[in-house]
């Protein structure tokens, strides 16, 4: 019985893990594809925080119940907040430095 | 096993990601493409942990993203103030 719940964590962290590393490689794909610099922040943002926290949390279930499942969930939390502070960061860098998408219709910063 | 093969798709798509920064158009382009590298890192080392089974790579992991928060904005700081003077 024990022997099964233990092959079953192992199945689930594996999911978790393929699909968070399916998440990093589109992102990958995203960065030399996109036209342009908004897109990228798009992708660099909740596509790359998807496969992170997703590769996280089965390493999370990989490890069961200890101190070191306490320090993953700190790094989780922590590119939670940081992660989306940086994208806003540059965005507004970008911003300031007056780069202009390339598939706009209707520039709403200058009009 | 299979462990190790992912360690090595995460480093493939590292080195994708890399073709931005060189041939980034502009300066955030470059600083969007490096974040993501460090993250990508910062799972590297977390799935190294498992792979070695060493588990103080964690508490490596865990100040590593500290600095790739600082670095970002460090670099937004710096090249803003520039634009202006």
């Amino acid at each position: 019985m024990i022997n099964l719940i233990n092959i079953l964590m192992q199945i689930i962290a594996y999911v978790f893990l393929i699909t968070g590393i399916f998440f990093v490689l589109s992102t990958a794909v995203a960065m030399i594809r996109f036209p342009d610099l908004y897109t990228r922040l798009h992708a660099g943002s909740k596509c790359l925080m998807a496969g992170s926290i997703s590769v996280l949390m089965g390493c999370l279930v990989l490890e069961g119940i200890n101190l070191n499942s306490l320090k993953l969930i700190v790094i989780i939390i922590f590119l939670l907040v940081t992660n989306s502070v940086a994208i806003h960061v540059i965005a507004s860098f970008a911003n300031n430095h007056k780069i202009k998408s390339k598939t706009i219709t209707k520039n709403d910063i200058e009009d | 096993m299979l462990l190790l093969y992912l360690i090595l798709i995460i480093v493939l798509s590292a080195i994708l990601t890399f073709y931005r920064v060189i041939k980034g158009p502009s300066i955030p382009d470059r600083i969007v493409a490096m974040n993501s590298i460090g993250v990508m890192f910062l799972l590297v080392l977390v799935l190294f942990s498992y792979y070695f089974e060493r588990k103080f790579i964690i508490d490596v992991a865990l100040v590593f993203g500290v600095f790739i928060f600082i670095d970002v904005l460090i670099m937004a700081k710096y090249l803003k103030k520039s634009e202006k003077g």
